[in-house]
């Protein structure tokens, strides 16, 4: 009883080695650091045509918007090429009274880039439904 | 030393939360600029479309035929969102392939990644 009030007042106080403890948080530190990838994607969401507007696209007119990018990259719509400035007016002449899907035929060697700008334009001009197709 | 050893945790703590194990196709594509784009989710299966007309994922050409078995693997639990980083100069109807094969393994949202044109 005596020696432990001495040791006390020595201050020999009873520590915790914390090295190995701080060695492993490093090697997990590391471990994360190393494997973080920070994925930051920004894009356009897509959907396909439903089934029945697929079929014939031309015949409903009144219904759905058709655009068609062919591949030297013109756009055309009921087979005049309105170019890409011609997208976003369009499209805002079609859905003034109702929203109405908007369908983009790319030919199937057309650039994925003027497909995804017609899609970017659709959706400025405030098109909520709009869907890509590919065909020859 | 315990305010190093503080620090320490913080950090750990912070790359425990963000850390999300996401496969990059690892390929350099030559993004669309659009005017349009949301925010996509981090946690994703993420392919690429290049313009010599191969679907990447993970490093590995897998091409079309291997879309739809990884996306099913990968949904089989939760879903999660597709992302297809396609070059501007990828064929058109391969990526549209990219989508409908993604579509079949039953992926509820497809998205093509684009850039953010800064106005």
């Amino acid at each position: 009883m005596g020696r432990f009030r001495e040791s006390l007042e020595d201050g020999d106080e009873a520590t915790i080695d914390m090295s190995p403890l701080i060695d492993c948080v490093f090697i997990l530190l590391i471990f994360f650091i190393v494997t973080t990838v920070f994925v930051e994607e920004s894009g356009l969401r897509v959907s396909r045509p439903e089934p029945s507007a697929n079929s014939q696209p031309t015949e409903e007119e009144s219904k759905t918007v058709v655009f068609r990018v062919t591949e030297d990259g013109q756009i055309l719509h009921e087979d005049r090429n309105i170019g890409l400035h011609g997208v976003g007016p369009t499209v805002m002449r079609r859905i003034q009274k109702e929203q109405v899907p908007v369908i983009i035929q790319a030919a199937t060697a057309a650039r994925s880039g003027d497909m995804i700008r017609v899609m970017d334009a659709a959706i400025e001009a405030g098109a909520e439904d709009v869907s890509v197709d590919a065909r020859n | 030393m315990s305010p190093l050893i503080d620090c320490v945790f913080i950090l750990l703590i912070f790359f425990i939360v963000t850390t999300v194990f996401v496969e990059e196709p690892g390929v350099d594509v030559e993004k669309t600029r659009t005017m349009n784009s949301e925010q996509l989710e981090k946690s994703s299966i993420l392919f690429a479309v290049t313009p010599e007309g191969g679907v990447v994922y993970g490093g590995r050409d897998v091409g079309l035929a291997g879309v739809r078995p990884i996306v099913a693997r990968l949904i089989l639990r939760e879903q999660i969102p597709v992302i297809i980083q396609v070059d501007q100069n990828a064929p058109a109807g391969l990526a549209v392939k990219v989508v409908d094969e993604a579509r079949l393994a039953n992926a509820e949202e497809i998205n093509f990644s684009t850039e953010l044109e800064s106005q």
